[in-house]
């Protein structure tokens, strides 16, 4: 069966659960937002599923087969991790000529393409990247290594709002030309909102939503107007969170609720994914 | 196909530390070989042990040898089976070059001295184990010679990884327990216990233990061989149970 999948997956540090039996699957050609907040065990997961750790307990498996020490499932997920693993002297031209070796599919062309879009000088070496640049460096490898599995942990980690933009445009676009099963695990909910289809939320070391992103935004709502529209609109209902600037407020209601029958100058949005989480993890 | 990019890494990421090695021997060789050649002292001067040099220099190159590739090789999708057999081949791959390298200068600095004669040039071997060699057939000596630099040097090599290994494993309080407590069990607290409650009968008994697992005594060059292979292999297995479970610090 197509996918990342794992069982059961527990993992503790000193004692402290990073994990706590985890199950889920990562299906083929979606692109997953794994969040949570620090702490919650995104990374320890996603570096059980490439290997780099060992789970304590439960399975993690590619496509049907096992993934620890198995090295034809391994190379079938890339994982740009928060921790840079490439040799520090080595220059970026250099990692791109390796990566070619260990993943038949890279295309350095394209990952060439991508410094040049991203302005990564390929002559400097790892260790002289800025923490920025170090991880679109790491981004350029795993876009081109064209694995059927992406992971990214804290992809945007130091970029400015213009690279930031232009990674989730081509990552778009690539998802678009060679579809992949891309998992994004990161803080930054809203800008990764528009990208994801699907939602993978830990909490202390557990998945308390695992569902896509359209359903789980569809289980609220947002309502704008005036303060007194707005504080007479939610009274009685279940609020995860408010905004006020000025005279105008904005709530975000949980729950189906009468959104239709808002009322005149109430305007009725999406849920906005961040205000969720916020409140899902808080709780 | 991992396994050969893996060996491909291993062998790329040693052959400079190589290099530079065999260019600073060669320096030093060329120079000593000059000045010795050229100075007017009538008696014979001796230049000996560069395979010792080597594997001084294997033992180094393997402490360094594992954390670096291990990570890239983990990034790269390697499991840490494929990084240990890689590791095999590539010491085996270094350790056969530069046995055969030494091989080469040591017939070199053989020919200079028969043609200067006011040096000699000797190996360890010779030196260690001088009377056989002289009744035996000099392509089986030099064969003999081959495999105890082969055996030394790839024992030394293992060694250097298994440190590293075994620090790259340890938490902060084993690294400094290891790292400072061997050192000094070694050279102050067993000696001191040794001598005064056992009149120094273990260290004796470990002096002949060596002297016999080296064959140093008895001049034989197969009892070292035997000893380098079983104690590379034990090197490599203890190796191989540390890195078996070695992760990514997080």
């Amino acid at each position: 069966m197509n996918g990342i999948e794992v069982r059961n997956l527990s993992k503790s540090y000193d004692g402290v659960k990073a994990l706590n039996g985890v199950s889920l699957r990562f299906e083929g050609n979606k692109i997953y937002g794994l969040l949570g907040r620090n702490g919650a065990g995104k990374t320890t997961l996603l570096n059980i599923v490439t290997g780099r750790i060992f789970a304590d307990r439960g399975e993690a498996l590619v496509d049907g087969m096992p993934i620890p020490e198995n090295d034809p499932a391994l190379r079938k997920i890339y994982l740009a991790g928060e921790k840079t693993l490439f040799p520090e002297g080595m220059k970026v031209q250099d990692t791109f000529k390796w990566s070619g070796e260990f993943y038949p599919a890279f295309d350095p062309e394209y990952a060439g393409n991508l410094a040049e879009q991203f302005r990564l000088d390929t002559k400097k070496r790892v260790k002289s990247l800025s923490t920025g640049y170090d991880s679109i460096f790491k981004l350029i490898i795993a876009m081109s290594a064209n694995t059927p599995y992406i992971l990214l942990d804290e992809p945007v980690l130091g970029l400015d709002a213009n690279n930031r933009d232009l990674f989730y445009r081509l990552l778009i676009e690539k998802y678009s030309e060679r579809p992949c099963t891309v998992v994004i695990s990161t803080h930054l909910i809203e800008e990764v909102s528009s990208v994801i289809e699907e939602i993978v939320i830990l909490k202390e070391g557990a998945v308390i939503k695992n569902e896509p992103r359209e359903t789980l935004l569809s289980k609220g709502y947002a309502v704008s107007g005036t303060a007194r529209q707005i504080d007479a609109y939610i009274a009685g209902k279940n609020v995860i969170g408010t905004e006020s600037l000025g005279g105008l407020k904005t709530a975000y209601i949980l729950g189906g609720g009468d959104r239709d029958a808002a009322g005149e100058g109430i305007e009725v949005s999406k849920l906005d994914l961040q205000k969720l989480f916020i409140h899902l993890t808080n709780s | 196909m991992t396994l050969k990019a893996a060996y491909k890494y291993q062998l790329s990421d040693m052959k400079r530390p190589v290099i530079i090695f065999y260019c600073v021997i060669f320096t030093i060789l060329i120079f000593l070989t000059g000045a010795v050649t050229a100075s007017a002292s009538s008696g014979a001067s001796t230049m000996s042990y560069l395979d010792f040099s080597s594997a001084i220099f294997l033992f180094v190159a393997g402490l360094c040898s594992f954390k670096e590739p291990f990570l890239m090789l983990l990034q790269n999708g390697v499991s840490r089976k494929t990084v240990f057999r890689s590791k095999v081949l590539t010491t085996l791959s270094v350790v056969s070059v530069m046995a055969l390298i030494d091989k080469m200068i040591l017939l070199l600095g053989k020919a200079a001295a028969g043609v200067y004669g006011n040096f000699k040039y000797f190996s360890l071997y010779e030196q260690a184990y001088a009377d056989p060699l002289l009744r035996e057939a000099a392509f089986l000596l030099h064969m003999k010679m081959f495999l105890f630099d082969f055996l030394m040097c790839f024992t030394s090599v293992w060694l250097g990884i298994f440190i590293t290994v075994l620090f790259y494993r340890l938490n902060r309080v084993g690294k400094i327990a290891v790292g400072a407590g061997v050192p000094v069990a070694l050279t102050f607290v067993f000696p001191l216990i040794d001598s005064l409650l056992f009149h120094s009968k273990i260290s004796s008994s470990i002096i002949r233990f060596l002297d016999f697992a080296f064959g140093i005594a008895s001049r034989s060059p197969l009892s070292a061989m035997i000893s380098f292979a079983v104690l590379s292999a034990i090197l490599g297995a203890l190796s191989w149970l540390l890195m078996r479970r070695a992760v990514v610090r997080q």
